[in-house]
């Protein structure tokens, strides 16, 4: 009887919070990892802030235009809730795309994700790292 | 009994997180303008060094593929890991036991984004327009 009670408790609770946001996200920047040290920046307030929308992200290397390394973002997109939708790429991208708007930068290079699953924080979780770069011409 | 409980569900989830596995790292940076070390012939193998962008362009599309079925293989699998998890947390924990990490899908995909960041190193050398 004890135990049936914490189970529609549990139940109550799962379904209480599923009617929050359906993820939660956590970053986290590594300035200019093999980047000569100089280049070690925190976003240029002389340069034209890019929204967020515009930024492009891609998993391949920008090669017909020179860029300058600004810094390696990681985002981890989290379901909330066992009942959620799993994270998917797309939302992955919006949040690289939010850090990097932070930092000033044109665009994410070499963007890879990883599906990680349940975790002891997570009913699921997709984690994406991309190069924050910026143009210089 | 709560406390107990308690336990459960925290070793659950504990051997649950040893499981997990974060995004393969990125190269180091040999392709901006402040780059310390810039690509030389000495990256590469020699048959890379002999490949066309067309033949490199295909090369990213044939790992695209390859990994779209390792990646499918994990989301399927996620459902099943995710229930069973929370009968593990709630009331059952060997039920942990028949969650499957995928391992072997997980190697294979950082196999394959070891030889997509050398394609788009060999991209960059031989100025193969993006």
């Amino acid at each position: 009887m004890n135990s049936l009670r914490q189970i529609l408790i549990l139940t109550f609770c799962s379904l209480f919070i599923a009617g929050c946001s359906s993820s939660w996200s956590t970053s986290n920047v590594d300035n200019s990892p093999g980047a000569k040290p100089a280049a070690v920046s925190a976003p240029d307030s002389t340069a034209p802030q890019k929204l967020a929308q515009d930024i492009i992200v891609t998993d391949e290397d920008i090669t017909n235009r020179k860029y300058k390394t600004l810094g390696d973002i990681s985002v981890t997109v989290n379901k909330t809730t066992l009942f959620h939708k799993d994270p998917t790429p797309a939302l992955v991208n919006e949040e690289l795309r939010k850090e990097a708007a932070k930092l000033g930068v044109d665009a994410v290079v070499l963007l890879r994700y990883r599906s990680i699953g349940v975790s002891a924080f997570s009913w699921g979780s997709l984690d994406g790292k991309g190069r924050a770069v910026r143009f210089t011409e | 009994m709560m406390l107990r409980q308690i336990a459960i569900c925290a070793t659950a989830s504990l051997l649950l997180a040893v499981c997990a596995l974060t995004a393969p790292s990125l190269p180091p940076d040999r392709s901006s303008v402040n780059a310390t070390h810039s690509l030389s012939e000495s990256d590469f193998e020699k048959q890379d060094l002999a490949l066309s962008c067309a033949m490199i362009k295909d090369e990213n599309d044939g790992i695209r593929a390859e990994a779209n079925k390792f990646n499918n293989a994990i989301n399927k699998n996620s459902k099943n890991n995710q229930v069973a998890s929370s009968i593990a947390g709630v009331l059952f924990l060997p039920a942990v036991l028949v969650t499957k990490q995928n391992t072997a899908e997980k190697e294979n995909l950082n196999a394959l984004q070891l030889r997509f960041n050398n394609s788009q190193r060999l991209k960059r050398f031989g100025d193969c327009s993006s």
